[in-house]
């Protein structure tokens, strides 16, 4: 059923990222290096 | 019995993605989403597009996690920003028991409380989690982005989308947090390995 399943999947994504620390770590790694291209200061750099 | 379904429910709101009279008086239009520039390239295709990033000034934060009291090995997660029907995120968490949630002002819908009714288990979650939420309230910026710091996840979830993107999201970015987004409008358009991304969510009711 779409309710729980969508219900689980969110539910599903906190506990993977609640159990696997290494995980939490990569994701940020990478929002952190895509969140570079809003840097107002390194955009004024290519510009 | 609450449904969560993937389809789409009257949000007359939703449907008008653009202003027609902003569309008419302007040479051109940079927008920072292709979803808001496809919607403008549907619209008028005659007016030339551009997308850019949102731009997020970097600040200096520090984690606020030692003023919740908690151990070192309770994982945090935290909705930041505006928070409002678009976000109803409560009746979802009411599984997550087990973690923390911090959000900036309070919020429940009647649904959420009919639901709650009907599913007693539900309400049962629902409290323990209500029992074990901080909210902060509204804080200056600084203060905002500390606490944007503070959780281990952020979730950030929202619908409808009018093609707008999320400071909120960007900044617990900025500070390599892992974010949980809905997967439509801006948020899809996140590498997929920078972000977790689900299922948009819609009550039907």
């Amino acid at each position: 059923m779409p309710a729980d399943s969508d219900e689980v999947t969110l539910l599903e994504a906190m506990l993977d990222l609640a159990r696997h620390p290494a995980k939490r770590e990569a994701i940020g790694r990478a929002a952190h290096y895509v969140a570079e291209y809003c840097n107002p200061d390194a955009v004024a750099e290519l510009c | 019995m609450t449904i969560f379904a993937l389809a789409r429910r009257p949000t007359p709101l939703a449907e008008v993605t653009l202003n027609d009279r902003l569309l008419d008086s302007s040479l051109g239009v940079i927008v920072h989403s292709a979803f808001a520039q496809r919607h403008i390239q549907e619209k008028r295709p005659d007016i030339p597009t551009a997308v850019i990033p949102q731009l997020i000034a970097p600040y200096a934060t520090h984690s606020r996690r030692a003023e919740l009291g908690l151990s070192d090995d309770v994982v945090l997660f935290g909705s930041v920003g505006q928070i409002t029907a678009a976000s109803d995120t409560p009746e979802l968490l009411a599984n997550a028991a087990g973690s923390c949630w911090i959000r900036g002002s309070p919020h429940t819908s009647s649904s959420s409380a009919r639901s709650c009714r009907r599913r007693p288990w539900k309400r049962r979650s629902l409290i323990w989690i209500w029992s074990h939420i901080t909210r902060t309230g509204y804080r200056n910026l600084a203060g905002f982005v500390d606490w944007t710091t503070t959780p281990d996840v952020v979730l950030n979830l929202r619908y409808p989308t009018l093609g707008e993107t999320s400071a909120s999201a960007l900044r617990a970015m900025a500070t390599g947090r892992p974010v949980i987004v809905s997967d439509h409008g801006w948020y899809s358009e996140l590498p997929d390995e920078a972000v977790v991304k689900r299922c948009r969510l819609i009550r039907m009711k």
